[in-house]
C-alpha cells in the first residue's frame, strides 16, 4: 500500500470498497513508524497494540455490513497536549512527565464515535509555547523534508508525523499559528477553526482565549472531513458555539464567485522573497480560474505580534500556575513546607516557559497592567475591527503563512524576539477568533523546501476557506 | 529602557514561585518589553478592551452534579498520592 498518496478521502474509499483493510493501514503506518521514527522523533507515545486491536474491530464491524461515516476508522496521531483517557500526556513537559489522564478530551470522544485508531501521541513545544518544537523537554523533532530542519511548531510533531507518512492525518492545537504554521513547514495542510466552533475541553489550557484544537492533513479536503468531525457545541467548553458547517457547501463550483482580499499589511516590501514568489503563484492560479481579488488595508495588523505577546504569556502565566507540585505530578517525599514543593515542581518548567511566566506576570503586575495587559486588550479590538471592515468588502483574505521557509535547528533558538517573528502572519486570526486555512502552493527553486499561503475567513465560514481551498486543490490539480 | 531590573527579574521570579538565574533573562526581557512598547504608537482613546476570546455572554447551567465524566474513584486512582480513598498531599505547614 502506497502511504505517500493516501489521503481520508481514499482511505474511505477504500475500506467501503473492500480494497484494504484498516488494519493493514495501520500495520503500514508502524512499519514507516519503525523505520523513520529515528531521523524525525515525531512521536512521543506510541499505542501500537490498542491501535491494532482497535482496527480488527473496525475490520469486523465492516465486515459485517453497516453505514459508516466519511471520517470512520482514521488512523491519527494526537498532540501531546490532548488528553486520551488513561495514557500519559506531557504537554511536552518535564512537569507533566508522569500525568495521566483521567477522561478523553472531548474532540477524542467525537473521534472514537467514528472509530478513529489513535496511533499515538506527538511531540510538541513545551506547553505548545514555541514555532520550532525545540523547546520540547523530550527530544527535538526533524522536517521530514530535510532533516538539517526543524518542523515548525508548536504541532511539529503532528505536522511531521502527517508528512512523513506516521500517520493519515493529525490533531493539532494553535494559539498563535501553532496549527498552521508547522503544516507550512512540513508541506500539509493545516486548519485553526473558528474561535469557539471546537471544544477546548481535555486540551492543557496555554492561552484561553486563543487556544483552538484543529486538524493537520494532506489535503483540505481532509481537513474539512475531521473538521466536520471535531466541530460541536459542549457543555465542557462554555465558550464552544452552535452553527452550521457542511463539508459539501458551497458546491466547489461556486467558490469561484467569493472575493478574495489581498490585505497590503501582509505583504510588506522586506517579505522574504521565496515567500512572496510562493503566494503569488497561489494568486496567479487563482486569477487564472477567474476568481476575484481585491487589495484590502488592515492598518492595525503590524500591531498584531506585540498585542499577541502581552496577551498569551498573561494568560500562560496565570494558566500555569495550577501547576503547584499538588495535583499533577509524583513528588519526593520529603519536602519541608509549601514553598517548597512549588519551587521543586516549578523549577522543572524550561527557560522559554519559565520566560512567558516572567512577561506574563510582568504585564499583569499592579503598576505595568495598563499600560501592557490593558493597552494589548485594547489593540486587540482594533485588530478585530480591522478584519469585520475588511470582510465587508471582500469574502476572504489571502496571506503568506510564515514570513520564511522553513529555518534549520538551532538558528533562532539563542534569540527568542526573533523566534516570535515566525507568529507574524498567524497571529491576527487568533486574536481575532476567525478560522484560517495554511495550504502549500509549492517550493522554493534553491532548495527545495515547501511554501504555503494562508486563507482566513470571517467568523464561523470555514466553509468558504474550506471551499476555496478545494478549489485550490482542483485547478492545480494536486492529489 | 531602565524600567527592566535584575532586581524586577527576581520580584518577578518570586511573584511566580520559580527559581531562576535573573541574568540568563534579564537582556532578553528588556528586548522584548522594549518591543511591546509599539503598542504606544496607536490611539486606543475611547477603544474598549476585549475580554476573552468569545462572544458569547453568561452561560448558566443548573447547579446540579454532573453523572457523566470522572467518577470520584478514577479521580483518587490518578492523583499522585492516596491512601484508603483520601488524596495525600504534602504538609504545607512547617
Amino acid at each position: 500500500m502506497n502511504l505517500e498518496n493516501l489521503t481520508i478521502k481514499k482511505f474511505n474509499k477504500g475500506i467501503k470498497n473492500g480494497d484494504f483493510r484498516v488494519l493493514e493501514i495501520v500495520e503500514n503506518y508502524f512499519e514507516n513508524i519503525e523505520d523513520k521514527e529515528g531521523d524525525i522523533n515525531a512521536y512521543l507515545s506510541n499505542f501500537q497494540d490498542k491501535a491494532v486491536r482497535k482496527a480488527e474491530k473496525v475490520d469486523l464491524k465492516i465486515e459485517k455490513g453497516y453505514d459508516f461515516s466519511m471520517a470512520e476508522g482514521l488512523p491519527l496521531a494526537i498532540k501531546d497536549n490532548i488528553l486520551i483517557e488513561d495514557t500519559l500526556t506531557t504537554a511536552g513537559s518535564k512537569v507533566l512527565q508522569d500525568y495521566r489522564s483521567s477522561f478523553d478530551a472531548t474532540v477524542i470522544e467525537s473521534l472514537r464515535s467514528n472509530n478513529a485508531v489513535f496511533l499515538g501521541k506527538t511531540n510538541l513545544d513545551e506547553f505548545a509555547m514555541g514555532a520550532s518544537t525545540e523547546n520540547s523537554a523530550f527530544g527535538l523533532t526533524s522536517n521530514p523534508l530535510d532533516l538539517e530542519r526543524v518542523p515548525g511548531g508548536s504541532s511539529g510533531g503532528s505536522a511531521a508525523a502527517v508528512a512523513a507518512d506516521l500517520s493519515l492525518a493529525a490533531l493539532g492545537s494553535d494559539t498563535g499559528g501553532s496549527v498552521r504554521q508547522p503544516a507550512a513547514f512540513c508541506g500539509v495542510v493545516g486548519l485553526k477553526p473558528t474561535y469557539g466552533s471546537v471544544s477546548r475541553h481535555g486540551l492543557v489550557a496555554m492561552s484561553s482565549s486563543l487556544d483552538q484544537i484543529g486538524p493537520i492533513t494532506k489535503t483540505v479536503e481532509g481537513a474539512s472531513i475531521l473538521f466536520d468531525v471535531i466541530k460541536d457545541e459542549d457543555f465542557y467548553d462554555s465558550t464552544t458555539l452552535d452553527y452550521k458547517y457542511s463539508y459539501a457547501e458551497p458546491e466547489i463550483d461556486k467558490v469561484r464567485d467569493l472575493t478574495i482580499g489581498l490585505p497590503k499589511e501582509f505583504f510588506p516590501e522586506e517579505l522574504d522573497q521565496r515567500i512572496e514568489k510562493g503566494v503569488n503563484k497561489a494568486i496567479d492560479n487563482f486569477k487564472d480560474f477567474g476568481v476575484e481579488f481585491k487589495e484590502v488595508s488592515m492598518k492595525h495588523i503590524e500591531y498584531s505580534l506585540p498585542c499577541y505577546y502581552i496577551i498569551m504569556p498573561a494568560e500562560a502565566s496565570t494558566n500555569l500556575a495550577r501547576y503547584d507540585g499538588i495535583r499533577y505530578s509524583r513528588r519526593d517525599v520529603e519536602m519541608e513546607g509549601l514553598e517548597e514543593i512549588y519551587a521543586k515542581q516549578r523549577q522543572a518548567f524550561g527557560d522559554e516557559v519559565k520566560r512567558r511566566i516572567l512577561l506574563g506576570t510582568f504585564v499583569l503586575s499592579a503598576g505595568y497592567h495598563d499600560q501592557y495587559y490593558k493597552k494589548a486588550q485594547k489593540v486587540r479590538s482594533l485588530i478585530k475591527q480591522d478584519f469585520i471592515k475588511a470582510f465587508q468588502e471582500v469574502d476572504v483574505l489571502l496571506t503568506p503563512t510564515t514570513p520564511t521557509p522553513p529555518f534549520k535547528k538551532g538558528e533562532k533558538t539563542k534569540d527568542p524576539l526573533e523566534m516570535y517573528f515566525s507568529d507574524v502572519f498567524t497571529t491576527p486570526a487568533n486574536l481575532a477568533g476567525v478560522p484560517a486555512l495554511s495550504l502549500p502552493t509549492g517550493h522554493t527553486t534553491q532548495e527545495g523546501l515547501p511554501v504555503s499561503f494562508q486563507l482566513m475567513g470571517d467568523f464561523k465560514r470555514e466553509q468558504d476557506i474550506l471551499g476555496l481551498g478545494r478549489y485550490y486543490e482542483k485547478i492545480v490539480g494536486s492529489r | 529602557m531602565s524600567k527592566i531590573s535584575k532586581n524586577l527579574i527576581k520580584d518577578l521570579a518570586e511573584m511566580s514561585k520559580i527559581d531562576l538565574e535573573e541574568e540568563n533573562y534579564t537582556d532578553d526581557f528588556k528586548e522584548i518589553i522594549n518591543y511591546f512598547d509599539k503598542l504606544e504608537e496607536v490611539d486606543t482613546e475611547g477603544v474598549e478592551e476585549t475580554a476573552g476570546g468569545s462572544i458569547i455572554e453568561n452561560v448558566f447551567r443548573n447547579d446540579e452534579t454532573q453523572d457523566k465524566r470522572i467518577p470520584p474513584e478514577k479521580g483518587i486512582k490518578d492523583f499522585p498520592e492516596t491512601d484508603d480513598g483520601f488524596l495525600k498531599i504534602p504538609s504545607v505547614f512547617n
